[in-house]
């Protein structure tokens, strides 16, 4: 009788309340460190230091404005204003995260919003959400954030220094790890027709400005620009009709 | 590294400030696909003596990465794939 009401209790011990910040964070760690040692081996490639390479992963830790500053500084001369412009463009996704969590943070304190905003990622917010309590916790919240902030710097540099051991990255092909990353990325954005509109009209955009108007590296920008109001216009169109 | 820092933060301090419009929001979503397309399309090229040409090489490991990315929406398994296909281009070269 006793025995029993024990293993129930284990049981529901483990289904319900061992709920920890780990748990949250695991799934998401297991899919930064293979992107993070990604980043670090391109960052090695690209010729930059380890501590870019650091740098980059700590105080940006933003994935994909990550991949594209390497993407614009792979390429010829490439102004600050551009860099800045472009990674201010993609992170400002983040605006509307923190806009959409704010509900949950009311009892925080401003030191703790301070310390938990900076490092909201895409996953961080969709994984928090799906649980309620610690969501409005401020130090269970923080600990699922900076355990996978603490797994993308140390895989950026696992990465990095597993890049170091490759001879000749031309031969494996590796110079193409960019942009092959790149399109994996697109794809799973591309879910609607919009999206593929998008994606068509920025190539088109591109070829535009790039090759006919010889704009360089401003083309991106651009191209970004006028492909998202393509998608957003599309929309519009459809939510109308 | 210093603009890369203030674009990181300013968000943060500006999205308390001011309510952002629903289609603003919605234009928004569209950013990250276009400026990731938007980097990659000159990859494909390669300029000699001011010309520019297509490298066939990437072209082909870009369009089998893309197939294996819609067919498995893997981004790893996509990356690889590319990767693979341009090492066994040149190798086959």
């Amino acid at each position: 009788m006793y025995g029993k009401s024990l293993l129930s209790q284990a049981r529901t011990a483990l289904t319900q309340k061992q709920i920890t910040p780990l748990t949250l964070a695991m799934p998401i760690m297991m899919g930064y460190a293979p992107i993070a040692m990604t980043f670090g081996l391109l960052t090695y490639q690209q010729h930059l230091g380890v501590w870019t390479a650091l740098a980059l992963s700590t105080v940006l830790y933003a994935g994909a404005a990550q991949f594209a500053i390497l993407g614009l500084l792979a390429l010829s001369n490439i102004s600050l204003g551009q860099v800045f412009i472009t990674v201010f463009l993609i992170n400002l996704r983040h605006f509307i995260l923190s806009l959409a969590y704010i509900p949950n943070t009311k009892q925080w304190s401003f030191f703790e919003k301070l310390r938990f905003f900076p490092i909201l990622t895409d996953e961080n917010f969709a994984v928090l959400l799906t649980n309620s309590e610690i969501k409005k916790d401020p130090i269970q919240a923080y600990r699922v954030s900076i355990l996978t902030y603490s797994t993308w710097a140390v895989f950026t540099l696992i990465g990095y220094g597993f890049a170091s051991l490759i001879p000749d990255p031309k031969i494996l092909g590796l110079d193409f790890a960019l942009s092959a990353m790149f399109i994996g990325i697109i794809i799973l954005f591309i879910d609607r027709l919009e999206q593929s509109i998008t994606f068509i009209a920025a190539i088109l955009f591109m070829l535009f400005f790039y090759f006919v108007l010889n704009c360089g590296r401003f083309s991106v920008i651009l191209a970004a620009i006028l492909a998202s109001f393509v998608g957003w216009g599309v929309e519009c169109r459809r939510k109308s009709s | 590294m210093v603009a890369t820092q203030l674009s990181r933060l300013s968000p943060m301090f500006i999205s308390s400030k001011f309510h952002m419009s629903e289609s603003f929001e919605r234009w928004l979503k569209y950013i990250p696909i276009s400026v990731l397309t938007a980097l990659i399309v000159p990859e494909f090229f390669e300029q000699t003596s001011g010309e520019f040409h297509i490298n066939t090489n990437y072209l082909i490991s870009g369009i089998v990465a893309f197939c294996v990315g819609l067919w498995k929406k893997n981004m790893l398994l996509t990356t690889f794939v590319g990767v693979i296909c341009l090492a066994s281009l040149r190798f086959l070269a």
